[in-house]
């Protein structure tokens, strides 16, 4: 049963300022198929999450848009940051309220062309952020493609969360994390590459100096420099940035450096499935993109649910987190050593060789 | 309508852009690492979920095996009934039925950190918690025979322990390079029907980046390597033997994996995936190749070939070698293609048990 927290809610609220314009160029099209054929049977393996054991995959747009309610294109026009309180630790959880203008609607209803969306994870306000894997982040300005599932019942409103957002810049498509979006084959989504730079930072309000002295290792730095609350208080207003920014940083190496290497009397083949990393110009265009969807919304059986926006001042519920039993029985294969049934005299010799030699391969002879 | 999006045949292989590997987070300037601040945090499992037995071993496998790295960091696991929450200052790992806290995901980390400016910057990795879908079907076993990838239908809790684990250190999924960050059940090493999971070499650096290396050494050989990006999350498949022109083979299928069927007396293209998962370049490792009559793969067994590599840490190496056939393999058989890395025992290595892995092989 959820607890109402409503009267423990943290009213912290902040609202971005100062638009984030992401920077607009206006590309000729050039569409390239570029996948392989072997890529595109490992594309057809696409897997969400980590969850390759399910048979529907987090690339195929028709499931995407059958399980959404709401398929539409908007621009975010505010986030706005709420702490919940967890029931039984009374820690400080960041929601993010993400208002969008929408532009155009492809599958669904809503009662205006504003939508208010809540995602878990954010900056609490005091300096320290929640981040939940497969949640995404939002800023002012972003404008996204958007399959959305229900909104207030979890932690993420979006059709497998993460994957139920496409990010466009500039006119072409990116996936939630920011690689170009290169290809639709067979309702698939191949994308690939690095993010472009605006989708690797992300950045919020800087918070305000009170709350900030809420924050205990920042209340300890005032005090170990000796600083009067007001003055700090005056100064930090003056000086500190209005925004914080965090960042995602990629170590680039080159796929084969020739630092690796062999000596060795073989032929040497390039990789079987090419490592690709495209120009931004190589990603789809929007219009691409939302011709597919488009197509698959007038296939799809199911008739979406009424979605509703969400009341930033509406209570988080909040379980406790609890921690479970495995309750699935063990079998008899995972219960004894992984040696098989039918091992011969001399293959049982050379386990036992190799367990006595710690697993190292190379006996001694 | 007019189709603006089609396949088209198969592309050249590489381009000569580099790939990006590891991923970490920054606090407004990519020199500001977030990181935590200690080399050795605590983790707390809860005995709730992994009970004694089964459970426990497995959770402190997957600690064992996240710690075997290069890096200076590591987790210290206790077993205890605590009790479990949000942002409680404990680095937590449970089973978890609670869909809303699970998002959907089989397996979920909440990172926790800080960055804020007071006169200057100020940023960390405060806690870490990692949650799995005890609905899922993970197992604690090493049996091949019980794994997804192999003959069985479980899902290693170990590789999935040490991929939410990588979060806390943080690290970012990575797409673009065979490795734990990316696919985590597809990064696995296998011998003689005994499957381990592991940290990996991209990984291993990731975490030399963050907290600097220690003096640890290891090779690895393995059957899998990369095949492409799934949003976010690099994608594996397991290695293959080819023509020497390149051209596929028939395959069959043995305990759950692909054989390749070849002649006697010819020769093929073997590749495997070789890795540095320690700390210095190491040159002039030596190989051996062999042929078994079992998936167990150790110098008892036929040796077919040999050669030498120089393997860096933070590159991993998916390449092939030729080897013939022997002409008096027995028709009709499954055997095993093996290699051994460090044949010679040169290295001085913190994990020996992942020097040879395999690939069936059918004969004609």
């Amino acid at each position: 049963m959820c607890a109402a927290i409503s009267g423990n809610q943290q009213a912290f609220v902040q609202q971005t300022s100062n638009p984030h314009k992401n920077h607009m160029n206006t590309k000729s099209i050039a569409l390239a198929a570029v996948c392989a054929a072997a890529a595109l049977a490992s594309t057809g393996g696409i897997a969400w999450a980590h969850n390759s054991l399910e048979s529907t995959k987090a690339g195929e747009l028709n499931t995407l848009v059958d399980q959404a309610n709401l398929v539409a294109t908007g621009s975010v026009t505010e986030v706005r940051y709420v702490n919940a309180m967890d029931p039984e630790t009374g820690a400080l959880v960041p929601h993010a309220f993400v208002t969008y203008r929408l532009e155009k609607v492809l599958r669904g209803k809503t009662a205006s062309d504003t939508l208010t969306l809540r995602f878990i994870g954010g900056p609490d306000g005091q300096g320290r952020f929640l981040a939940v894997n497969g949640v995404p982040m939002f800023q002012e300005g972003e404008r996204d493609v958007l399959f959305v599932a229900g909104n207030g019942e979890q932690g993420c409103p979006l059709v497998r969360c993460g994957y139920g957002r496409f990010r466009v810049l500039g006119d072409r498509v990116y996936n939630t994390h920011g690689s170009p979006l290169l290809a639709i084959i067979k309702n698939n989504t191949v994308s690939r590459g690095l993010p472009p730079l605006p989708f690797q930072r992300f950045s919020f309000p800087a918070p305000a100096f009170d709350n900030l002295m809420k924050n205990p290792e920042a209340r300890k730095l005032l005090e170990k420099q000796g600083l009067n609350y007001d003055e700090a208080k005056k100064r930090y207003e003056l000086e500190a940035p209005r925004k914080v920014v965090l960042g995602d940083a990629f170590d680039e190496v080159p796929a084969q450096t020739g630092r690796d290497g062999g000596g060795q009397p073989g032929v040497t083949l390039p990789q079987a499935v090419e490592i690709l990393r495209k120009p931004q110009e190589s990603a789809i265009s929007l219009d691409q993109f939302l011709t597919v969807v488009d197509r698959l919304t007038r296939e799809t059986r199911r008739a979406p649910q009424p979605l509703l926006s969400i009341d930033p001042k509406a209570p988080i519920k909040l379980t406790p987190f609890r921690a479970v039993a495995p309750i699935r029985p063990l079998t008899a294969i995972e219960l004894r050593e992984p040696v098989p049934a039918n091992a011969g005299p001399e293959e049982a010799a050379e386990r036992k060789a190799l367990t006595n030699n710690n697993f190292n391969p190379v006996l001694p002879r | 309508m007019k189709r603006f999006l089609a396949a088209v045949a198969a592309l050249a292989a590489l381009t000569a852009a580099p790939a990006h590997a590891f991923s970490n987070k920054f606090c407004d300037n990519p020199s500001n690492k977030i990181k935590f601040g200690s080399n050795a945090v605590g983790l707390q499992a809860s005995s709730v979920s992994f009970t004694p037995g089964f459970w426990a071993n497995g959770i402190t496998d997957t600690i064992n095996r996240f710690n075997e790295n290069p890096s200076n960091f590591r987790y210290n696991l206790a077993i205890n009934n605590d009790g479990v929450g949000r942002r409680n200052g404990q680095n937590e790992i449970w089973f978890s039925s609670d869909a809303g806290a699970l998002q959907g995901a089989p397996a979920i980390a909440y990172q926790s950190f800080s960055c804020w400016w007071f006169f200057g910057w100020h940023y960390s990795m405060d806690e870490v918690d990692v949650l799995y879908d005890v609905n899922v079907g993970y197992t604690a076993t090493r049996s091949a025979a019980a794994l997804s990838r192999y003959n069985g239908t479980g899902r290693p809790l170990q590789s999935t322990g040490i991929h939410e684990l990588g979060h806390g250190g943080p690290l970012n999924h990575v797409n673009n390079e065979y490795g734990v960050m990316g696919t985590d059940y597809e990064h696995l090493h296998a011998n003689g029907g005994t499957v381990n999971s592991y940290v990996g070499e991209d990984t291993a650096d990731g975490l030399v980046f963050l907290y600097g290396k220690r003096a640890w050494q290891d090779v690895a050989v393995t059957h899998w390597k990369y095949s492409g990006a799934s949003g976010e999350y690099s994608d594996h498949t397991k290695t293959v033997i080819r023509t020497t022109g390149g051209g596929a083979l028939p395959t069959r299928t043995v305990e759950g994996e692909t054989a390749y069927s070849v002649d006697r007396g010819s020769t093929y293209l073997v590749e495997f995936t070789y890795e540095n998962n320690g700390a210095d370049f190491r040159p002039g490792l030596v190989a051996g190749y062999y042929v078994s009559s079992n998936n167990l793969i150790t110098n008892l067994d036929r040796r077919i070939g040999g050669g030498s590599w120089n393997l860096a840490r933070s590159d991993v190496l998916t390449t092939s070698v030729n080897l013939t056939i022997p002409a008096n393999l027995t028709r009709g058989r499954f055997y095993w293609v093996g290699v051994i890395l460090d044949e010679n025992n040169a290295v001085v290595e913190g994990v020996e048990t992942n020097n040879a892995t395999y690939l069936p092989i059918w004969i004609n």
